[in-house]
């Protein structure tokens, strides 16, 4: 009785499309299709097993991106994702040629400045744990290097630079 | 006569059509200079527009026109010689490495170049150069402040980071305007 009903279970998984006998883990792609990027499996990570992407459904600028690897920035995209009611897109993850030791261990990304007020993407980051946000909107040379948000988990961080108001606490969104 | 004129305007559109779809008309460098980098770097080339991604083509071409995002010429020593920034790139299967140098022609007539390697790194996507004028650049975080006396190169790869290499007469210096 019990094993007809686990049989059951499963069958209704698999039309529903979320399982796949054969491979034994859960199959369904990002629903928000390729909006989300090429990869529809990129929301979790290639990996279905690593990473539950159900209820924030940030994405890449471009498949070339790096996926995110750290738990804990996965963790803080999917509550600002939450938090913004807006989906986040990342313009750059881990990468060699980033100065600071964050983007190279993956606690840095960078965000395109798009579908969320910039009071309230500072204020969801401080929400959502993030102690260190650059707000680089702004042309620092005569031409633009790409106006984007640079969020960074791991120190060291600049008081004086810092975009997240003082008022703006973790838990609080 | 009126067959004569419409041959010759075809012709001419089609020519001007292949060299701005070619994308790298503006990325040909010196020949000698062309032959020293392929000794030196053997694997890079130049980039040229049609190596960027889409989005960063565009946002090139808004603000360089229809220059090369991996060749400039500017005044990087402040000396009269003939000076070029260059950005080259390979792709060995899904990794992109890129490379940024500056060459100045020390002998004219024996076309002789001295290449200099700035810079050389894994990156995500082709990065874009260009050349600023002279005067103060800020580190993005904060701290750091470089003060150029001649004119900088720009390392950028879009919506990520930029760089800015200047020379101060005994060393080259470099800050990080977007990170």
């Amino acid at each position: 009785m019990l094993k007809s009903k686990a049989i059951l279970s499963l069958l209704g998984l698999a039309l529903l499309g979320y399982y796949g006998a054969a491979s034994a883990r859960y199959v369904q792609s990002d629903p928000i299709g390729l909006e989300g990027g090429v990869n529809t499996y990129v929301y979790v990570a290639n990996n279905p097993l690593i990473y539950v992407d159900f209820e924030g459904l940030y994405k890449y600028a471009d498949p070339s991106i790096p996926l995110v690897t750290d738990p804990r920035m996965n963790q803080f995209l999917l509550c600002l994702d939450s938090c913004t009611g807006n989906e986040q897109t990342l313009t750059a993850t881990t990468n060699g040629k980033h100065a600071d030791p964050g983007h190279a261990s993956g606690t840095s990304v960078d965000i395109r400045p798009t579908g969320t007020p910039s009071k309230q993407f500072f204020c969801c980051s401080g929400n959502c744990d993030a102690p260190y946000v650059l707000d680089e909107r702004t042309r620092k040379t005569r031409f633009g290097t790409g106006p984007h948000f640079h969020i960074q988990l791991a120190p060291p961080f600049n008081p004086n630079t810092n975009s997240i108001p003082p008022n703006c606490r973790p838990g609080q969104c | 006569m009126l067959r004569l004129r419409a041959f010759l305007l075809v012709t001419l559109l089609g020519t001007c059509g292949l060299a701005w779809g070619q994308g790298s008309g503006r990325c040909e460098l010196p020949e000698s200079l062309s032959v020293q980098i392929s000794r030196l770097h053997a694997g890079y080339s130049v980039i040229t527009a049609n190596a960027l991604r889409k989005s960063d083509r565009s946002r090139y071409r808004a603000d360089h026109g229809p220059s090369c995002p991996g060749f400039v010429k500017l005044d990087f020593y402040g000396s009269a010689l003939p000076t070029y920034g260059l950005a080259l790139a390979k792709r060995e299967d899904k990794n992109v490495y890129a490379k940024l140098l500056v060459a100045t022609q020390v002998e004219k007539a024996a076309n002789k170049w001295n290449v200099v390697e700035l810079d050389s790194a894994s990156v995500t996507a082709a990065p874009v150069i260009w050349a600023e004028a002279p005067g103060e650049y800020k580190d993005v975080h904060g701290e750091k402040v470089i003060k150029a006396k001649h004119s900088v190169l720009l390392f950028v790869e879009y919506e990520s980071w930029g760089i800015v290499y200047a020379w101060n007469g005994t060393e080259i210096q470099k800050v990080w305007v977007s990170d």
